[in-house]
C-alpha cells in the first residue's frame, strides 16, 4: 500500500480524502501533509457538526488574537459582555450585532464566507421565489386531484404548471 | 382543545410517506428564524419579558389564514410527558422545566407548520412536507412569515440581514433540511465518507435525533450550514441538488449490496421481519433499526406485504413519550419496552 499521495505525488498517501463540489464526489488518496491543507485532520474519522462548538471554539482561538481589554466591550442595551458572548456563543440582543461588530465579522467571514446578506429583506418579495412557491402549491394540488381522480381539474393544474416553469430551469427533478 | 390522546395514535401529516422519492426521503423541512426589535433574545431576556412577548405575538398568530386551523399552547401548562410528545414531533423544543415562562407553540393541526415562541430564537418558522420537496415546505413557512411581517417588525440590518441569537443563523436565518433514509450507505460503508464530503461543502449531516452521533434508523437530517451571502432559494437548490446527488449514492450503494451481498442483505432483512414480528421488548432504537431494514426490504423488493408508511409512522410513534402516554403513565422502561413491542407487532402484522 505505498501508492503516493495524489497531490504532491511523493508521500505516502494515508487518507481517502472525498470531495464533493458542484454536486459531483471526487475521491482522492492523499498524504498527511496535503490532506491537513485542506483542513482534513487526520486524527478524526468523522467530522464534528456541532455547531456550537464551533462557535465556542472558534470564538477562543480567532478572536483571542485581538486587544485583550475588548474583552471588558459590552452591549449598551442588554449589557452582555464580548468575554460572555465568546463563552456561549450566543448574542444577547439584536443591537449586539452592532456593539461587537469588529469580533462578530471575523466569526462569520469564518460561519458563512460572506460578510453580507444578499437575500431578500422585510416586505421584500422575490419573483423567482413567487414562481417557485406557487409551483409548489399547484403540484400539491395536481397530486390531490389526482388521488381524487379530477381529472379535468388535473389538466387544468399541469397546464398551469407548465406555463409557470421557472425560466432558467435546471432544476434537477431529483435522483433516479 | 388539542386531545394529545388522539395525537399520540397517529404521525404528522408530513410522515404519510408519500411526496417526490418518498423511498429515500422521509421528510423535507424549512425553518425561519426570526426575533423581534426590542427585546432580548430569549436566553438573555427576563422572564416577565419573554412573557409580554408571547402576549404580543400569540394573538397575531392566532390571526393568520396560514395557520389555520390551529392550536396555541404555552409550555408551561403543559405537563411533563405532554410536553415531551411535542418535542418528539417537532412542535416544541427541549426545554427544562425551568425555562419555561414565556415559551409558546402555535402549530396548524395538520402539523404542516409551527411557530416555536420564545426558542433560542424569538420566532422559528417551520414547514414540513412529505417525501423530497423542500419548496413546499419552504411554501407553507413562508406563508406564514409574510403574513406574519404585517403585524410585528423584525430586527433585521442590511449588513447581517435577518438577526438571530446565534451568528450561526443570521441571514436569511434558513434552515432546510431533509430526513433521509440510507440504509445502503450505512451497510456498505460509505456513509462515513459521505457525510464528510458534505461537511466540506458547507452542510450539515447528523443522525436522526440531531447533535448526538448515535444513529438511529439509518436516518440522516442533511441540512445547510451557511445562512448569509446565499438567498434564500439558492440555499433551498443547494440543498436539494447535493441530496439528489446523496440518493445516486444510496441507489448505488443498494444495487452494490444486491449484487454483491445478496445472500446477506436478504438474511437481514428476514431476520428483522422476524424480529419485530415476535420479539416481546423493544427499544426505540432497536425497533427504528429493525424497521429501516424491513423498509430496504420492501423498496428492494424482498419483501410483499408490509405497509411502507409502518416505517415512517414508527418514527414517531415507538418514540418513548408517545408510548407512554397511549398505554398509561408511569410505566418503567422496561414496560414501556413490552408496550412498544406489542404496538409494532400489531403494526406489522397488518397486510
Amino acid at each position: 500500500m505505498s501508492r503516493p499521495c495524489d497531490s504532491c505525488g511523493q508521500r505516502p498517501a494515508e487518507i481517502r480524502v472525498t470531495e464533493v463540489s458542484r454536486g459531483r464526489i471526487e475521491e482522492r488518496m492523499l498524504c498527511n501533509a496535503c490532506a491537513a491543507q485542506l483542513g482534513v485532520d487526520a486524527s478524526s474519522t468523522q467530522g464534528d457538526f456541532s455547531v456550537s462548538k464551533l462557535v465556542a471554539g472558534m470564538a477562543e482561538q480567532g478572536l483571542s488574537d485581538g486587544d485583550r481589554r475588548s474583552e471588558e466591550t459590552t452591549c449598551p442595551s442588554c449589557g452582555l459582555t464580548l468575554a460572555e458572548f465568546r463563552e456561549s456563543g450566543k448574542l444577547g440582543c439584536p443591537d449586539c450585532y452592532h456593539a461587537f461588530i469588529r469580533d462578530l465579522s471575523v466569526l462569520i467571514r469564518r460561519l458563512h464566507g460572506a460578510l453580507r446578506h444578499t437575500g431578500r429583506g422585510p416586505g421584500e418579495r422575490s419573483a423567482e421565489q413567487a414562481i417557485r412557491l406557487e409551483l409548489a402549491a399547484l403540484r400539491n394540488q395536481l397530486a390531490e386531484a389526482v388521488a381524487k381522480e379530477a381529472y379535468e381539474e388535473a389538466a387544468r393544474l399541469r397546464d398551469r404548471i407548465r406555463e409557470l416553469k421557472v425560466p432558467s430551469s435546471d432544476h434537477p427533478e431529483g435522483a433516479a | 382543545m388539542i386531545s394529545f390522546d388522539d395525537m399520540v395514535t397517529a404521525p404528522s401529516t408530513w410522515l404519510a410517506g408519500d411526496g417526490p422519492h418518498a423511498d429515500k426521503v422521509i421528510s423535507s423541512r424549512a425553518r425561519i428564524a426570526r426575533n423581534l426589535s426590542g427585546y432580548c433574545f430569549p436566553h438573555r431576556a427576563k422572564p416577565e419579558d419573554r412573557l409580554r412577548l408571547a402576549d404580543t405575538v400569540l394573538p397575531v398568530l392566532q390571526s393568520l389564514p396560514g395557520l389555520r386551523p390551529c392550536h396555541f399552547l404555552r409550555l408551561a401548562d403543559v405537563s411533563a410527558l405532554d410536553l415531551e410528545i411535542l418535542v418528539e414531533r417537532h412542535l416544541a423544543d427541549s426545554a427544562s422545566a425551568a425555562g419555561l415562562v414565556g415559551k409558546a407553540t402555535a402549530f396548524r393541526r395538520d402539523e404542516r407548520v409551527v411557530v416555536l415562541i420564545n426558542a433560542e430564537d424569538h420566532l422559528r418558522i417551520s414547514g414540513f412536507a412529505p417525501g423530497f420537496d423542500l419548496w413546499d415546505a419552504l411554501r407553507v413557512a413562508k406563508e406564514v412569515e409574510s403574513e406574519l411581517e404585517y403585524y410585528v417588525e423584525p430586527s433585521y440590518s442590511e449588513q447581517w440581514g435577518y438577526l438571530t441569537s446565534c451568528p450561526t443563523n443570521v441571514g436569511t436565518g434558513l434552515r432546510a433540511s431533509l430526513l433521509v433514509h440510507l440504509p445502503g450507505l450505512v451497510l456498505t460503508r460509505e456513509v462515513g465518507k459521505v457525510m464528510h464530503g458534505l461537511s466540506q461543502i458547507g452542510l450539515a449531516v447528523r443522525g436522526f435525533r440531531g447533535e448526538g452521533s448515535e444513529v438511529v434508523g439509518n436516518l440522516f437530517q442533511v441540512s445547510n450550514q451557511v445562512t448569509l451571502g446565499k438567498s434564500e432559494e439558492e440555499t433551498v437548490e443547494t440543498v436539494h441538488q447535493v441530496t439528489a446527488q446523496l440518493l445516486q449514492y444510496e441507489h448505488q450503494a443498494r444495487e452494490v449490496l444486491v449484487r454483491d451481498a445478496k445472500a446477506q442483505v436478504e438474511d437481514k432483512i428476514w431476520r428483522a421481519l422476524g424480529l419485530l414480528r415476535t420479539a416481546r421488548l423493544l427499544t426505540t432504537v432497536e425497533a427504528l433499526g429493525l424497521a429501516s431494514a424491513v423498509r430496504l426490504g420492501v423498496d428492494l423488493g424482498v419483501i410483499q406485504g408490509v405497509d411502507t408508511s409502518a416505517f415512517n409512522e414508527m418514527i414517531q410513534l415507538a418514540q418513548p413519550a408517545h408510548v407512554q402516554r397511549r398505554e398509561g403513565e408511569g410505566l418503567t422502561a422496561e414496560e414501556r419496552d413490552a408496550m412498544r413491542a406489542a404496538y409494532v407487532r400489531r403494526r406489522i402484522l397488518i397486510e
